[in-house]
């Protein structure tokens, strides 16, 4: 490649260019999205950076305030629980956990509830109607109480908490992607496109899907942060990670006796849940701002 | 002259939606009527609103299908299965949407727009495709440059342009408008329709158009129709029939555009 650009070729930015540049302009956004990125890394290559295994145990060092305090030590940065464990270990691991199986699940929920919603907004009549008013009608019920209901149900445990969240999370997304898809097939350019003789699986890959992808960006991130309070949630009401799985609700839950003599214990995890949730909304705001900017230019 | 277009009976009644057993407003109902379009002419459709204009306009695209009657394209297919013709007839019979923003994928370049019929419809290759382009975009009056923006990045005259080149980029023989100039502001709208006449000299389309503008309509209309409530009330060359409009719309009509006209230059002719 040459350093210099002889001939000044005039850029053509994608959408997702001038997305991105009119993001940038956010500066909470920015923030949000570092923040964002170094929990995506700590999800990825959590175990590396951990200095203990967060499960090993040591019972001459229970409840060791964080480093900053007088009687802390450097050797447990965010000190220790009562069972000894190091908490700054316990919590990349745990936040790894949550993180990662909330990506996943909403995932999972957004490819099905596209693939559903895309084939009641490009069908009409009783099937249609069908999907559309019975999954809106679940929309009622809160994403966490449908979720105990289905644990309760299932069973506790990880797994099928993550596949109850996942269930409660895909008629939002259904209802949102016909909403959208019924909206663009009113649109003109289908009609050319459906004159030029394209099947449904064109129209959907080259008309709809481009079109859909801002949609589905922001509703992304609204479920993200949905997915990760109803995981801790059921992880902090014991119905969630179970046993040796660390994970910030149930990190929570384990240290609500020790809350008056240790707080850090309580303080740390919370701090990260708020992190996690507090970045991916603000994410989402600013991705929502700068598609609406986006628009307008 | 050589028809190439012809809609014999051509009805077509819409389904005026129930709710609740009762009907919301009456049933629109088009026709039947014969109509029959030449080789290289220009035909302009006029009428109030909820004439039947543009549903005319879109039955002889082939985007509504007639209820009744049938529209026969005049010319021999290269293909013999029923659904090959019907697909035939589509690519010569091309349309070019009222508001061309809203007829041009958002989420496209002008040359991912432009790709997209010649995928479909024909067997070039990918370079191939991009020479065409490259073509039909100076032919329409825009830069090769062009294939790289994305539709808001143009203006509303470089859009319908792009429209225009979305519909030329076939070979078609008919191309039906629905009011193609008007959300252009006067100066590109002529530019448009110089363009229009131009490419109808080169390529010898038949060009059908709905348009309110009797202006344009008796500058470059070869005939016109005039509709009313779904009925064909007159039609004939333009010229005669903005001299002796016989039916009281099409009368109407035309004095409400001749009063706008300063009486000095077009007040005698009236007479």
């Amino acid at each position: 490649m040459s350093r210099f650009n002889l001939y000044i070729d005039e850029q053509h930015p994608s959408p997702w260019q001038q997305t991105w540049r009119e993001f940038k302009r956010s500066h909470v956004a920015m923030a949000g999205i570092i923040m964002l990125g170094f929990f995506t890394v700590v999800a990825l290559f959590g175990p590396l950076i951990a200095p203990y295994d967060p499960l090993l145990q040591n019972t001459d060092t229970t409840l060791i305030p964080p480093s900053w305090d007088p009687s802390g030590t450097v050797r447990y940065v965010l000190g220790t629980d009562a069972l000894g464990r190091d908490l700054f270990s316990r919590l990349i691991h745990a936040s790894q956990v949550t993180f990662g199986t909330s990506v996943m699940l909403v995932m999972v929920a957004m490819l099905v509830g596209v693939a559903i919603g895309v084939m009641a907004g490009m069908s009409y009549g009783v099937r249609a109607s069908i999907i559309n008013h019975l999954l809106d009608a679940l929309m009622v019920i809160p994403t966490l109480l449908l979720a105990i209901i289905i644990v309760a149900i299932v069973g506790t445990g990880l797994v099928n908490s993550m596949w109850a969240i996942t269930l409660a999370l895909i008629p939002h997304f259904v209802h949102h992607t016909r909403n959208t898809v019924r909206e663009l097939m009113k649109k003109e350019f289908i009609l050319a496109t459906k004159l030029d003789g394209a099947s449904k699986p064109h129209i959907f890959i080259y008309s709809l899907l481009p079109n859909m992808i801002e949609m589905l960006v922001v509703q992304g991130t609204i479920a993200l942060s949905i997915a990760i309070l109803d995981i801790t949630a059921l992880g902090f009401l014991n119905l969630g990670a179970q046993g040796s799985t660390i994970e910030l609700g149930a990190m929570l839950a384990e240290s609500l006796n020790v809350v008056y003599i240790a707080p850090w214990n309580i303080a740390l995890p919370g701090l990260t849940i708020f992190l996690m949730v507090f970045s991916v909304n603000v994410v989402g705001d600013g991705l929502r701002a700068a598609l609406n900017r986006r628009l307008r230019h | 002259m050589t028809t190439i277009l012809s809609a014999k009976a051509l009805t077509y009644v819409s389904e005026a939606p129930r709710r609740f057993g009762r009907r919301k407003h009456e049933a629109f109902k088009l026709g039947p009527f014969d109509l029959t379009i030449e080789k290289a002419e220009t035909v302009a459709i006029i009428g109030g609103n909820r004439s039947g204009k543009s549903v005319l306009a879109r039955l002889l695209c082939g985007a509504m299908q007639p209820t009744d009657g049938e529209i026969i394209f005049h010319q021999d297919a290269p293909h013999s299965s029923t659904a090959a013709k019907q697909q035939w007839q589509k690519q010569q019979v091309r349309m070019i949407f009222q508001r061309s923003s809203e007829s041009l994928n958002p989420a496209l370049t002008i040359g991912g727009i432009l790709h997209e019929p010649l995928k479909l419809n024909t067997d070039l290759s990918y370079a191939q495709r991009e020479e065409k382009i490259a073509a039909v975009l100076s032919q329409v009056g825009l830069l090769r440059e062009h294939y790289f923006f994305y539709p808001h990045m143009l203006s509303d005259g470089q859009q319908q342009r792009v429209a225009m080149a979305r519909a030329l980029i076939l070979n078609p023989s008919v191309i039906v408008a629905d009011e193609p100039f008007a959300a252009l502001d006067p100066s590109v709208r002529s530019q448009t329709v110089n363009l229009i006449l131009q490419l109808q000299r080169d390529l010898g389309l038949s060009f059908v158009f709905i348009s309110h503008n009797l202006g344009i309509v008796r500058h470059i209309a070869d005939r016109m129709v005039v509709m009313n409530e779904g009925q064909i009330i007159e039609a004939g060359r333009t010229d005669t029939l903005f001299r002796w409009p016989k039916h009281e719309i099409t009368q109407r009509l035309i004095s409400a555009h001749q009063s706008l006209i300063p009486q000095a230059s077009d007040g005698k002719r009236l007479k």
